[in-house]
């Protein structure tokens, strides 16, 4: 379906990223539904997911995202990072957000 | 048709007057209150192609305003322009039936997205105070199902096609569209309606166009949409049953049973259409329902929606 996306796997703490101008979302009850408008796929995001989502609405670092989420969420920053760059990485071969340049 | 048909006269749709020159089915003609005409249709020359359009469909052009152009080579061409007007050019020798099925097909579906609705691929029933819809891939039993519960005392909502106002304050809202049934031939034997009382609909289809005064009443406001099935039919012997579906699939369901979504996706509502999928699945369950490929058990899953929805 979707070709292994290598700048994926190379997304560090320091990239800037935003929600892709080719994925519609929404919300449904507290769960956020997206699709690829390229693809026609669709994915599903439980409330922590959907919280990171709101946050991308603008580009943001990873680190300054997983500052944020640390000052909201009971976890050490070592693993909300590891979690978050995950979160996206998965997020990015899909399409639904992409890096900012520069 | 075996319907006698009006002349220069006004028709309803979805609860839109319908002002055409072109003679529509009676059990189509307006009704209700003196109001504004929504929707004109007349005969005329349709242009050879539209400008700035992209070809959707060997059959169907869209131009970058949303105007359609719909040409199949029996009934004619269809020009339909800002969900307020369609031209219809019939072909040399076109029956008004073979007009027709395009026109309160295809283009009553296009006029839906022009005019900002979400129509549905489903069959429609009130069931107590609102709607439920049910959807399906071809001979899933959509119309079966339907047919059925009206039988049972509930009135027909729509056929076919569930044209959904999503934009309604107090949430979605099914504006009743034509009262006519579709139904493949064998379930009509089991629900036993003389053959007589149809008209062939389309040759190539073993389905009939059935006045619903042939079994039961077909009903004109609009309505609070309640549930949505989506019928899926098993040859194998088992338990009917029904489960609901997580948010996601319930989206990704409603957006691809949407009547006309690639027509619509080139008129530039996609977005739209998901926002609205997203809506009703906020708004209403939507459950998928497996039933056996048994018409004699027609009942039972009749009764299990009823159960379901609360009545």
């Amino acid at each position: 379906m979707w070709g292994l996306n290598l700048t994926a796997l190379e997304l560090t703490a320091a990239d800037r990223v935003v929600r892709s101008e080719q994925c519609l979302s929404t919300e449904v009850d507290s769960e956020t539904v997206l699709m690829s408008v390229e693809s026609g796929c669709y994915g599903g995001l439980d409330d922590i997911g959907s919280d990171i989502w709101r946050r991308l609405e603008k580009p943001v670092s990873v680190a300054e995202l997983c500052d944020g989420l640390a000052s909201e969420y009971e976890a050490d920053h070592a693993t909300i990072e590891a979690d978050v760059l995950v979160f996206l990485r998965g997020l990015l071969q899909k399409h639904m957000i992409e890096i900012v340049p520069g | 048709m075996s319907s006698s048909s009006v002349d220069f006269s006004d028709f309803r749709l979805c609860g839109w007057r319908v002002r055409s020159e072109l003679s529509l089915p009676e059990d189509l003609a307006w009704v209700g209150p003196e109001q504004p005409v929504d929707i004109d249709i007349r005969l005329g020359k349709v242009p050879d192609a539209l400008i700035d359009a992209v070809q959707v469909t060997p059959f169907l052009q869209v131009a970058g305003n949303g105007d359609c152009r719909l040409e199949v080579s029996a009934a004619g061409r269809y020009l339909v322009r800002q969900g307020r007007e369609v031209i219809v050019q019939p072909a040399p020798g076109a029956t008004s039936a073979e007009v027709h099925v395009f026109l309160l097909g295809t283009v009553f579906g296009l006029l839906c997205h022009q005019r900002g609705l979400f129509p549905l691929h489903a069959s429609c029933v009130r069931i107590g105070d609102g709607a439920v819809a049910f959807c399906g891939t071809s001979g899933a039993g959509k119309s079966t199902l339907a047919a059925s519960l009206v039988r049972r005392g509930h009135a027909l909502v729509s056929d076919d096609v569930t044209a959904i106002d999503i934009g309604a304050a107090r949430g979605p809202l099914v504006l009743p569209a034509m009262p006519r049934m579709r139904l493949w031939r064998d379930a009509l034997e089991a629900l036993a309606v003389p053959r007589e009382v149809l008209t062939r609909d389309r040759i190539e289809l073993e389905k009939y166009a059935l006045p619903v005064s042939g079994i039961g009443q077909f009903l004109a406001e609009p309505l609070p949409l309640r549930a949505i099935f989506l019928l899926r039919s098993e040859k194998a012997p088992g338990l009917d049953g029904a489960s609901l579906m997580p948010a996601m699939e319930a989206v990704a369901l409603l957006t691809g049973q949407i009547y006309r979504r690639r027509h619509a996706e080139a008129m530039g509502r996609r977005s739209e259409l998901f926002q609205g999928a997203a809506r009703i699945a906020s708004s209403v369950p939507v459950r998928r329902l497996t039933r056996q490929l048994d018409l004699g058990r027609l009942d039972e899953v009749a009764a299990m929606v009823e159960e379901l929805v609360g009545l």
